[in-house]
């Protein structure tokens, strides 16, 4: 290749190159940036680009850390001659987050996999999700639309979350009663606010407890845990 | 001003690899942390990620947003041989075999397990997914690997077509500014959306975080969060080192070895204090590609220099014992 033109060639790939990082930087930021005007106007154009190979979130502990810990409750019932047997209620959180004082643990991905679940059921407060919502009675079609199909994902969402808890809690009665046919597990959820920072020598269950209880779901199988 | 010299300079510099060993360091700490993460959780395999898993596999075919190859089949078998077939590509690019295949392969394999159970990943899973499809245009087996042996032990007399080697070097620094980018638009965001929080500006956030269960450990978190100016200077370091990130990073070598070293410094403490291991070495193989050649090499001479330094003072108080073991008298003459 001549001189002039290895010149020409590698110029032209350096500012390809440029261009190109360019481009795929300027729509992250954008990507990534507090929703606002412009940002909605472009954003079908950004996700279609960066949708799904180029998605990220980076609001790791923020605005402000995840406040409270959760743990599930489950019990089994069990089938046996004549009624079927209930058995206690078994916090199943705990145990793995004591596994995940030794950091080398499956337990982390485990306890996430619940964790996550939790958070379907019953998610952090989104002022975003609440404004949309409050259209649901709005006079304006567009505006309703979009409260009914939020509202819908919603559901769709808790349902889902529904669904992997009961397996969760299939999966951990599978675990205590191995020998045992189970019929239903029951689900709850505790939530516990640690106390305040002024308060901080006080331990995690002397902070604010709060319980659901989602009833009896139908055991589903699950791979051994 | 002459701008065809500016350029000509530029063009030299960006068609030279540089931050090779950087790269080859990335791949081995990523490459070791995605072998962790599949051996970690081998034993509970099918119930993360096979075709009874915790996540229902009909719900994975139907929520998933990108390709898996663990959706071509929901078979047992199937599914034992992919995630072991993953297993060997992750181990072969650690090694550096043959990377330019074993990238996009191990990207392949590790983001179709990210697919299979969108619940289990972190933000630091989130870098990895985008680095290495970066990674894939980069010269990530440099040093450290079979390749480089194996190139070593070839015939230096024909290293291919000059043009063809700078494009090959512009793609590697192309892709290495991307790796820095991204991980400035990772602290930059993190940081910008902490200064929102209340708990981050009235030093109160680390404290609720440690308090987490999940992330809670006896005897180090009480010990933490006991001091309440310890913990505020803390909330603030981090949000000021997150924000500053990016101005560090490319002001000069100075700060930007700075933002590494405490960069670093963070991410041992996120691991071992939160437990957040895989966060804490994704992100840590991303902020070590940013170390430049001639820093590793120094960091190389000063362990010589050391080791050196420590082996003759260790050889001298030998050879001092020794001779005072000779010298001692071996009884203590009895006095008549």
């Amino acid at each position: 290749m001549t001189c002039r033109l290895k010149s020409w060639t590698l110029s032209l790939a350096a500012v390809c190159a440029a261009l190109v990082l360019a481009f795929h930087f300027s729509m992250t930021i954008v990507y990534v940036s507090p929703l606002n005007m412009a940002k909605l106007k472009l954003l079908p154009v950004v996700r279609a680009y960066m949708e799904p190979y180029f998605a990220q979130g980076w609001e790791l502990f923020a605005p402000d850390p995840i406040l409270d810990s959760k743990f599930l409750m489950v019990s089994c019932r069990l089938q046996r001659e004549g009624a079927p047997e209930e058995t206690p209620l078994v916090d199943v959180t705990s145990r793995l987050h004591h596994l995940q004082h030794n950091r080398i643990t499956p337990a982390d991905r485990i306890a996430r996999a619940e964790i996550s679940a939790m958070t379907l059921v019953a998610p952090p407060q989104d002022r975003l999700t609440e404004r949309i919502l409050e259209f649901h009675s709005s006079q304006d079609e567009r505006l309703r639309r979009a409260a009914e199909s939020v509202k819908k994902q919603k559901e769709e969402n808790r349902e889902f979350g529904f669904r992997l808890l009961a397996r969760t809690a299939s999966a951990e009665c599978d675990r205590l009663y191995p020998e045992r046919k189970k019929l239903a597990v029951h689900l709850v959820l505790v939530s516990v606010s640690p106390p305040k920072f002024s308060e901080r020598h006080k331990s995690l269950l002397e902070g604010t407890k709060k319980s659901l209880d989602f009833g009896w779901r139908p055991y589903e199988h699950v791979a051994p845990l | 001003m002459d701008f065809r010299k500016i350029w000509a300079d530029f063009i030299r510099y960006v068609t030279t690899p540089h931050f090779l060993i950087g790269a080859s360091v990335f791949r081995i700490v990523a490459g070791t942390t995605i072998l962790y993460q599949a051996l970690i959780n081998y034993a509970q395999r099918h119930f993360l990620f096979g075709p009874d898993a915790l996540y229902p596999y009909e719900a994975f075919l139907a929520r998933r947003t990108g390709f898996s190859i663990f959706a071509w089949s929901a078979s047992p078998v199937y599914f034992e041989l992919m995630y072991h077939l993953g297993l060997v590509v992750a181990f072969l690019w650690l090694l550096g075999l043959r990377t330019r295949l074993t990238t996009p392969l191990n990207y392949v394999f590790w983001y179709s397990l990210h697919q299979r159970n969108q619940l289990l990943w972190d933000g630091g899973d989130n870098v990895m997914q985008l680095v290495l499809i970066f990674a894939m245009f980069a010269n990530v087996s440099a040093y450290f690997s079979l390749d480089s042996a194996r190139r070593a032990a070839r015939s230096t007399a024909s290293s291919g077509d000059q043009t063809w080697n700078q494009l090959k070097a512009l793609l590697h620094n192309s892709a290495i500014l991307a790796f820095a980018l991204q991980i400035c638009i990772v602290y930059a965001v993190a940081g910008l959306s902490k200064v929102q929080g209340e708990s981050w500006r009235n030093g109160t956030a680390l404290y609720y975080a440690l308090r987490a269960a999940e992330f809670y450990l006896p005897s180090v978190s009480d010990r933490l969060y006991a001091s309440d100016v310890f913990l505020a200077f803390l909330c603030h370091l981090t949000v000021w080192f997150q924000v500053g990130f990016p101005c560090f990073v490319f002001l000069n070598k100075w700060t930007r070895r700075l933002a590494i070293f405490v960069g670093i410094t963070f991410h041992l403490a996120i691991g071992s204090v939160m437990g957040l291991v895989t966060f804490a070495m994704f992100m840590m193989a991303v902020d070590l590609a940013l170390v430049s050649d001639e820093e590793y090499r120094a960091v190389s001479r000063l362990f010589a220099r050391l080791k050196n330094f420590v082996g003759e003072r260790g050889e001298k108080l030998v050879r001092n014992l020794r001779d005072s073991a000779l010298t001692f008298p071996r009884r203590v003459p009895v006095q008549k």
